[in-house]
């Protein structure tokens, strides 16, 4: 019996020498994408071979290509167009780094090439591409919930590695804070750090190794959850337990002001208000190191605005090219808004409190315009996905996944890349989505409780922090 | 004169008031009565007369024995002689009484006086031969007649041939007054007397003249209404109202005519003049029928299946199987070989016996007297439309489903949760004696008091300003500095915790009694109260909380306010043991739950203003709807009651799903919902919308069990609280964990 044949068309935006040639070519419906990788490889005489995978119709081909055809409705006596891209390579574990307490939090810095984590006992530590701990420093009182590195300015960018000025760091925690740091991790310390390391309670001991508290950002009466930067890195988003979502000034910038601007009674006032001693403690071996910008006592800020919507704790946070910011609460909605207008563009109600929303912050390095696909979970085993292109009145285009048998605590987009996603659960497990997918690219199970937090370090690395004190990496070419 | 047996002698001969009903009968007049008794009475004269012709000639004894008289008399004495024997033989086989009198004069040996005027068989002589009813020819050939009292024979006496008798009578006198008792052997003379009566008897008369029919009247039941009446009841309502038995039977017999089962009037006697005739071969359908009609349900039962040729001892040859037919059927399995297999024989002295028979009568037997012979009527109805028409729970979405979380860390039962009213954090209290507080969102314990005591009771302060968690441990109530939240609010909440050095040593000496208020060195507060303490709650304005001390007894129940760090007792004394106590969410009002009861008191007034009445088992569990207008109560006797505070004091659901005691209850302050925890280790969750319309009863669906607890030395889940603003439940269990259901 003749087996079923499909004509398909090969498409791609590879670079040429991966082009077929746009001809129809008649394939056996039974294959699946090894096969139709097959083909190509074989059509591309290439050696060694390529894995690719097949995108019809904006989905990723998982089935062969006839069950495919058949649950999207496609004709298969018409003409198949058929994107290919190359496959991807699904994350390897690396190595774990042991913590003191529950990771609740990560973030890469920008500068530097070190990792933020943050715990749910208040203490922030940066970690080299080595594994080793740079810095460790209390941050929180009570349990960091949201860790952002704020990158420095295009324009300063050359400056600030010339200078081996600190990065700054935004943490959020449950004593109703938000803190702007200035971290400097030296490189050349590191093995000193290292040595040191059981006694390295007070880091700020080390000569080139500091955080230093440079802003706070007072207006949370109650946890802040979530804390985000724009893709500008001039501005933040904050958002916690009291329902508020306020708009903050962040970057070298403020800092730069307020040097210029402040006195030194001001700043012995804002450092007696500041408070509790560990801080003090801070800013006093800060100014005992000498440096112009760790001898100024914190500065406190007052938000830039409140965006207004959220009834209940606003948990999640996304900012996205092209001043848009995506919020997730406990009161089931994930709202869009409008940097510019401030307000509320779209709504997307569900009946699930929502734990994490991310969006793409550009799509293939193309800035133009923001992002249209926002990706959120939360109390729920659903991944959803929601494309706000959708046109209002239409229902809302909302696309979901079952991702994990429990709660999905964490989502990060993958930096540059338009398509794939990490989520992380509270059944351990950690995977890595593709949205044109129901699939996952990959699924990694190293942890043995809940998944807290999961980011990105560059667009290769992978970490994750859990219930089980382990900070994980992975590999993901 | 007429031959009349003896129970119409006692016809009375005037007869005009005669109980006798013939006669009344007959004389229905007043005035034949009267004609009638005239005659009587003339009747009467000429039996005086005739009396006394027979006393003359009794009186010459001699002159009157060839009188033409005595022979009738002595044929009417030998006829009344005979009937008397054959009746009162039975008896005691006594000729009679009235006889006895001469008897006895002549036999001695009886030694009895008797009583001439009577006729009552207690006066009878017993006879003195024994022998009973029997045919007195069985001693015909004896030498005795029979046996006396003590068992001694009776000989026959020596009477003469027949001539001798001849002559004895010719010879005697009373010969004419002598008969014979064959019974006894004796010849018997009667008394002048005696004959006397028999004359009467034979007229008709009374026997004894001193018998007087004329007795005055006495009217038991007269129609005169007696001023003075022996009983005075009224008359009873059923002599008034027809009978409803006697409808019945009207009815039913009614309908049976209709029916045509009774058969009136001209039918029936159409149907009588038919001639009685059955068919004595039909068939038995026939009789089925007749059944029928008055039987409506029977079922005839099956018949058996009537011989046919193949029966018969030399069937026709089609009958008869062939060996190759034979051959088959012993192949086939025993339950699908014929039951018979038709046979041949020359004749009839050649078939054997049936081997089958008895079986086949038995099993026939059986089949009759097992199967039902009555049709059972029985209801169609669908099950569905027996169940209330309630919404599907798919529909009543959110409500808790899932497990999501296990809060794990308390190392015995944990007794009681607190959710804290922001949702973010959740306090539980353990019998390992440490509070802990969790953060609801990732499950981790982020602080924990070891208060020593197994904690009874969790609640938080409704006030945010002061972030406090109040505690009940042992005779203490703890409040706790849970610091949660920022610098300011732990300086507001230590400076509203540290008492005062002249209110923690001086104050009345009633208050000293009730409570004594300390600061805690970690900054929070402290109370030590003279009784165990179960349960804190707090008022939604944070300031006031109250405690209950079940032992406590006049001091069960004492409310405490944090501002000024005074107690107070607002219940001098207390309708039974206090369980738990609740403040109205909205106005000032105050629910105290004893062991079978729920009091409302009015705060204001000071006042009781409701009382709800419990079930049999001792109450465990109170919560308050966010409105104030409904009550969930739940009691060991396995029962959840709703009580409506509009609508009556008695449940107006009471729901009995659990299979061991509740402990718990709890609504959820904006879903509808509400839910209940038991010792058999589940919880279930209730969907409970209340409509703001009063005419609208509330709408109570069961939606969802939940289970995930393991039940330790027979304790379930011991507490249970949803989550303030998500419709999330969360249990404590007596297996020391925390589970978290969400949606």
């Amino acid at each position: 019996m003749a087996e079923t044949q499909v004509l398909v068309r090969f498409t791609t935006r590879l670079p040429p020498e991966l082009q077929v040639p746009a001809t129809e070519v008649a394939v056996p419906a039974s294959l699946k994408r090894y096969g139709l990788s097959q083909i190509i490889n074989h059509l591309l005489a290439l050696d060694p071979a390529r894995p690719f995978d097949f995108i019809i119709d904006g989905e990723l081909l998982r089935k062969s290509l006839q069950a495919h055809l058949l649950a999207h409705d496609i004709s298969p006596e018409l003409v198949v167009e058929v994107e290919y891209v190359p496959a991807v390579v699904p994350p390897e574990p690396k190595s774990a780094l042991p913590q003191d307490d529950w990771v609740t939090a990560v973030a890469a810095v920008a500068s530097g090439n070190s990792l933020a984590s943050g715990a749910a006992d208040g203490v922030v530590r940066l970690w080299s591409s080595l594994g080793d701990c740079v810095l460790e420093f209390t941050a929180h009182k009570l349990g960091v919930n949201a860790l952002a590195s704020v990158a420095a300015a295009a324009g300063q960018q050359q400056q600030q590695q010339q200078q081996q000025q600190p990065s700054l760091l935004l943490s959020a925690g449950k004593d109703h804070a938000v803190r702007l740091w200035q971290v400097s991790a030296g490189s050349s310390m590191q093995q000193q750090q290292h040595a040191g390391k059981a006694s390295s309670s007070s880091s700020s001991s080390s000569s080139s190794s500091h955080a230093h508290c440079a802003v706070v950002y007072k207006g949370h009466k109650e946890a802040v959850q979530a804390v985000v930067v724009s893709p500008a890195a001039d501005m933040c988003c904050s958002g916690g337990w009291d329902g508020q979502l306020l708009l903050w000034r962040t970057g070298q910038h403020v800092l730069d002001e307020a040097a210029n601007g402040s006195t030194p009674d001001d700043a012995e006032d804002a450092a007696a208000a500041a408070g509790t001693r560990k801080k003090r403690k801070v800013a006093a071996a800060a100014a005992a190191n000498g440096t112009a910008a760790a001898a100024a006592a914190p500065v406190q800020l007052e938000a830039v605005a409140a965006l207004p919507g959220h009834v209940h704790c606003v948990s999640a946070l996304s900012w996205t090219e092209g001043g848009t910011i995506y919020s997730g609460g406990w009161d089931h909605s994930v709202r869009r808004y409008d940097v510019e207008s401030r307000t509320n563009t779209d709504t997307y109600n569900g009946s699930k409190a929502i734990y994490a929303v991310a969006a793409p912050a550009a799509a293939d390095g193309s800035s133009s315009s923001s992002s249209s696909i926002v990706a959120f979970g939360g109390a729920d085993r659903v991944l959803r996905i929601w494309d706000t292109r959708s046109v209002k009145g239409e229902g809302l285009a909302v696309k979901a996944y079952n991702a994990h048998e429990g709660w999905i605590s964490s989502i990060a987009w993958r930096p540059g890349n338009a398509y794939q996603l990490a989520t992380a659960g509270h059944d351990g497990a950690v995977k890595v989505w593709d949205v044109r997918s129901g699939v996952p690219l990959g699924s990694l199970a190293q942890h043995d409780r809940k998944v807290l937090c999961v980011g990105w370090w560059g667009a290769q690395q992978l970490v994750s922090g859990g219930a089980d004190c382990k900070l994980q990496l992975y590999d993901m070419p | 004169m007429p031959k009349r047996p003896k129970a119409q002698a006692v016809q009375p001969e005037p007869a005009p008031q005669s109980s006798s009903e013939e006669e009344q009968d007959e004389q229905p007049l007043g005035e034949e009565l009267d004609l009638s008794s005239e005659e009587e009475f003339a009747d009467d004269e000429g039996a005086s007369e005739e009396g006394e012709e027979e006393e003359q000639s009794e009186d010459d004894d001699e002159a009157a024995a060839e009188d033409g008289a005595d022979e009738d008399i002595r044929q009417a004495i030998a006829e009344y002689y005979q009937a008397a024997s054959e009746q009162r033989r039975p008896a005691d086989a006594t000729g009679n009484g009235v006889p006895a009198e001469t008897s006895g004069r002549e036999h001695e040996s009886s030694g009895r006086p008797l009583d001439p005027g009577s006729d009552s068989s207690e006066d009878e002589r017993p006879s003195r031969n024994t022998i009973g009813d029997v045919p007195l020819v069985w001693y015909k050939d004896e030498d005795h007649i029979g046996y006396d009292a003590q068992g001694a024979k009776i000989g026959k006496s020596q009477r003469g041939d027949k001539l001798e008798q001849l002559l004895a009578r010719n010879d005697s006198r009373k010969a004419l007054r002598t008969i014979y008792d064959a019974y006894n052997d004796e010849d018997i003379v009667l008394s002048k007397e005696e004959l006397r009566m028999i004359m009467r008897i034979r007229k008709g008369q009374f026997p004894h003249v001193e018998v007087n029919p004329y007795e005055p009247y006495l009217d038991y039941f007269s129609g005169d209404v007696d001023p003075t009446p022996i009983i005075n009841a009224p008359e009873p309502k059923r002599r008034f109202i027809p009978s409803k038995h006697e409808e019945a039977k009207i009815v039913k017999l009614v309908r049976a005519i209709r029916k045509g089962w009774i058969k009136t009037g001209k039918a029936k006697r159409a149907q009588q003049q038919q001639p009685q005739v059955y068919l004595l071969w039909g068939d038995d359908d026939q009789a089925d029928s007749a059944k029928t009609g008055s039987h409506l349900t029977y079922i005839p039962p099956a018949k058996p299946k009537l011989p046919g040729h193949e029966e018969s001892y030399n069937p026709p040859k089609e009958y008869v199987p062939t060996e190759e037919e034979k051959a088959g059927w012993e192949l086939l399995p025993p339950e699908e070989r014929p039951g018979y297999v038709p046979q041949a024989f020359e004749c009839l002295r050649h078939v054997p016996l049936y081997a089958n028979f008895i079986k086949e009568r038995f099993e026939r037997c059986l089949d009759l007297y097992l199967c039902p012979r009555v049709r059972k009527k029985r209801m169609f109805i669908d099950p569905k439309t027996l169940v209330p028409k309630l919404p599907k729970p798919q529909d009543l979405q959110p409500f808790p489903q899932t497990l999501a979380l296990r809060f794990s860390g308390h190392t015995s039962r944990v007794r009681c949760i607190a959710p804290h009213p922001s949702g973010q954090w959740l306090a539980s209290g353990s019998d390992d004696g440490t509070v802990r507080l969790w953060e609801v969102a990732t499950g981790r314990c982020s602080a924990k008091w070891t208060l020593g005591e197994p904690i009874m009771s969790v609640g938080w302060c409704p006030n945010a300003a002061l972030q406090l968690l109040g505690a009940a441990v042992g005779k203490r109530l703890v409040l706790l500095l849970s610091g949660l939240g920022g610098e300011e609010v732990e300086a507001a909440a230590r400076a509203a915790c540290k008492v005062p050095a002249a209110a923690a040593a001086g104050g009345e000496q009633q208050q000293q009694q009730l409570a004594r208020w300390e600061s805690r060195p970690d900054g929070g507060l402290e109370l030590h109260t003279q009784h165990p303490v179960r349960q804190i709650t707090w008022h939604a304005r944070g300031d006031y909380f109250a405690s209950v001390a079940p032992t406590g007894a006049t001091q069960a129940v004492l409310v405490h306010q944090l501002s000024r760090h005074s107690t107070q007792n607002p219940f001098r004394k207390n309708r039974g043991r206090v369980q738990r106590v609740a403040f109205h969410p909205l106005k000032p009002f105050f629910f105290v739950a004893t062991q079978n009861a729920v009091r409302i008191y009015n705060l204001a007034k000071q006042a009781l203003a409701k009382k709800l009445l419990g079930g049999s088992g001792v109450i465990s569990a109170m919560a308050v709807h966010p409105s104030g207008d409904h009550v969930i109560v739940g009691s060991e006797d396995k029962r959840l009651a709703w009580y409506d505070l509009d609508l009556s004091t008695s449940p107006y659901k009471a729901l009995r799903y659990h299979s061991y005691a509740v402990r718990g209850a709890a609504f959820h302050s904006t879903y509808p919902l509400f839910a209940s925890s038991s010792d058999d280790g589940t919880a279930h969750v209730f969907h409970g919308r209340v409509y703001a319309d009063l005419m609208t009863n509330p709408l109570i669906v069961p939606v969802k069990i939940l289970r995930g607890h393991k039940v330790v030395d027979s304790a379930g889940v011991l507490d249970c609280a949803f989550h303030p603003t998500q419709p999330w439940l969360f249990t404590a269990g007596a297996d020391g964990d925390v589970l978290l259901f969400c949606n």
